[in-house]
């Protein structure tokens, strides 16, 4: 049966996501689109969302593995990661073209997205031995490597364009 | 073999152009241009090409193959 508290949650990411589609579809056709662009600030930013998105989820998903499926609340830790990269997305349609970041951006992207796929093998591993030994059941895995993913992702991507 | 350059000496050449300035004109963030500076990064041709006009000169005379790195290893 459905709480109040999962409704509160389900009625928030409905907004959110209509928000996020009305946004995309009417804000490129106003006079702000000409300001829409990217920068290293937003770059910056979305990655430092993007990690604390990832340490937030990951942390519900090992405190309260069961709530964060059943109420809603990994959509809800990943909406503001959502919300920015839709208006990447708007950048993507405003400019007609999919180079939008730098080129050392886009090396340190892929670099970062090796990295990740590396890392999220022994990740998945431990999920799997958690789940062999039946700390977790569930579909709890989905959300640990979506989170996982995340972090690694967007934590190498931060880390290599400040230091390389 | 590391990739030498000039960028940061004509920078200053250019009335002490900032990075930011110089990443505005040639389409890139600054933290680009940092890099490049340190030669931590190496650019790709095209944006070699536009660096090199930005400040009117040829790509030889703002990047060069460092032969004494080379020699070391």
């Amino acid at each position: 049966m459905e709480t109040q508290f999962e409704k509160i949650i389900k009625l928030i990411l409905v907004a959110i996501v209509a928000l996020g589609i009305v946004l995309f579809f009417l804000l490129p056709k106003t006079r702000l689109a000409k300001k829409f662009r990217m920068n290293e600030k937003l770059f910056i930013i979305t990655n430092i969302i993007g990690v604390i998105c990832g340490i937030v989820g990951l942390a519900t998903t090992f405190i309260f593995p069961q709530s964060i499926v059943e109420l809603h609340l990994w959509e809800l830790i990943i909406a503001p990661f959502a919300l920015i990269y839709t208006y990447w997305l708007m950048i993507f349609r405003i400019r007609k073209t999919s180079e939008i970041v730098d080129e050392k951006q886009d090396y340190n992207m892929t670099k970062a997205g090796a990295i990740t796929m590396a890392f999220s093998i022994p990740a998945m591993v431990i999920m799997f031995q958690l789940y062999y030994n039946k700390i977790f059941d569930g579909p709890i895995w989905f959300p640990y490597y979506f989170f996982v993913t995340l972090l690694l992702f967007s934590g190498t991507t931060l880390f290599l364009f400040k230091k390389e | 073999m590391k990739l030498g350059n000039n960028i940061r000496r004509c920078r200053f050449d250019k009335d002490e152009l900032s990075q930011e300035a110089l990443a505005e004109a040639v389409g890139v963030t600054r933290q680009t241009i940092l890099s490049i500076e340190k030669g931590k990064f190496v650019p790709s041709t095209f944006l070699a090409l536009k660096i090199a006009r930005f400040f009117n000169k040829s790509v030889e005379e703002i990047f060069y193959i460092n032969e004494e790195e080379e020699l070391e290893e």
